[in-house]
């Protein structure tokens, strides 16, 4: 298709640098791009026209002085709403005041209307709708764990498996732990991830695990396993220190991919 | 009588019981809406400013973003992908702010290249824009929707979830976000 009669455009080649063509076409415009030096200009161009908007945007600044008083007002926002809702319930379900047949009368229509409405369409499986979040680990659940190791043990280890398969029953456990039906993994939305992966000397501690879904846009399992590799490289090749690398991986993996490796992923 | 009197019974025991889980489910949806207010809201308060609006204009917004979510998710509706729908509310937030201000105020998008790094001290704001003094005037100069696309691509944000986010096909996606990087070239040439 990208002969060298015919070259891609450059909405063509900003599309291949964020990975956005289909699979094979991707696979045709990167022959493409090997092999003709004039796109292969434009292709570097673009991406350093991106890379510098990248970091226009990144050092915009905003005074955000407030931001301890707008985690306080969103936080005086929910505990309000989270109270309002604990209210009502509280007072229509015990209040004294109202008859035993009253509130018999109520449960009973209730019921009708939920058994009517549900009995035709089979019960879904339950996944809290919040599960979604686990963008990083919770740091309470999972503050990440790593055993002793050396840099020559990590640097001459063959095994690659980013994420060596966990015992089923640790699987049930982490997702138990974040609320998550264990049902999620196997429609792959999730995997467990190991939050500092082996190969940085992580653990298959349940303290190490985390929920991390496939989806959620740029900010995936597929997105951290880049970071691993690359930070490991990074490790071996005395870029940065060991320790460094666990403690940056363990406390923000999205920030530590930002820093290391940018848009380039 | 007998199955309406169990059923009852059972029904008002599940009463019972239901505050306190919902009380504890909604203490940990109120935990986790915290922690992604913690990684997303500079994020977010940024896309909101971009629309021209005063950054407590955009905090209000991010507020109200996020007290949405709380919401959305007590009401056990969920989303695949919770990062584009925040992007998503504060989108729409941020239009009817900047609409409610045009009406309100005349010239408000006057203000919009002192939205950002209004707070700085002056060393910063004079580095800044040295360095991307062209670059800011030129994207200023190129239509909100443009300039949107570009911001929530730099976002990490696929084109898919663009698309979604600023009311535009796929396509229009990608022919803004090229047109824009070529804008941005021609000015560099000149």
């Amino acid at each position: 298709m990208f002969a060298r009669s015919s070259h891609p455009t450059d909405e063509e080649i900003l599309r291949f640098i964020d990975h956005e063509l289909p699979a094979e076409h991707a696979e045709r415009l990167r022959e493409h791009l090997d092999g003709c030096c004039e796109c292969h200009a434009r292709q570097a161009s673009i991406k350093n026209r991106s890379e510098t908007l990248d970091d226009f945007y990144g050092e915009e600044r905003i005074e955000t002085n407030a931001r301890p008083v707008s985690r306080i007002r969103l936080q005086e926002k929910l505990v309000t709403h989270r109270r309002g809702r604990s209210f009502w319930h509280g007072a229509i379900a015990f209040r004294p005041a109202l008859s035993t047949a009253t509130v018999t009368m109520l449960v009973a229509i209730g019921l009708a209307f939920y058994v009517i409405k549900n009995a035709s369409k089979p019960r879904p499986v339950v996944v809290w709708s919040f599960s979604n979040l686990f963008l990083v680990p919770n740091g309470a659940l999972t503050p990440g764990a790593v055993r002793p190791v050396s840099l020559q043990e990590i640097c001459s280890a063959t095994d690659d498996d980013l994420d060596p398969k966990v015992s089923l029953a640790t699987e049930v456990a982490v997702m138990k732990e974040y609320g998550i039906s264990s049902d999620a993994t196997t429609e792959r939305k999730y995997q467990i991830d190991y939050l500092v992966n082996p190969q940085l000397g992580g653990t298959d501690d349940i303290r190490n695990l985390w929920p991390q879904p496939y989806s959620n846009g740029r900010w995936n399992a597929h997105a951290k396993d880049v970071l691993e590799r690359h930070l490991h490289q990074m490790v071996c090749n005395h870029t940065v220190d060991l320790a460094e690398a666990q403690k940056e991986i363990a406390g923000d993996w999205i920030a530590a991919y930002r820093k290391y490796i940018g848009r380039q992923g | 009588m007998s199955f309406f009197t169990s059923s009852t019974s059972a029904a008002i025991n599940l009463v019972r019981r239901f505050p306190a889980q919902r009380a504890a489910k909604d203490l940990f949806v109120e935990e986790e809406v915290l922690r992604l207010f913690d990684l997303m809201q500079t994020r977010l308060l940024r896309y909101a400013v971009s629309f021209g609006i005063s950054v407590q204009d955009g905090e209000d917004i991010v507020q109200d973003a996020f007290l949405a979510l709380f919401l959305h998710l007590q009401r056990g509706r969920g989303d695949d992908n919770v990062c584009g729908w925040l992007f998503r509310v504060t989108h729409n937030l941020s239009l009817k702010r900047r609409l409610k201000a045009s009406r309100e105020t005349v010239g408000v998008d006057a203000g919009e290249a002192e939205q950002f790094d209004q707070s700085s001290n002056p060393e910063e704001s004079m580095l800044f824009s040295e360095r991307y003094g062209r670059l800011q005037l030129v994207l200023q100069a190129l239509p909100l929707k443009d300039q949107l696309c570009l911001r929530l691509r730099s976002e990490g944000l696929r084109y898919r979830e663009i698309a979604e986010i600023v009311g535009i096909s796929l396509g229009s996606v990608s022919a803004s976000l090229s047109r824009s990087l070529a804008r941005l070239e021609q000015a560099d040439r000149r």
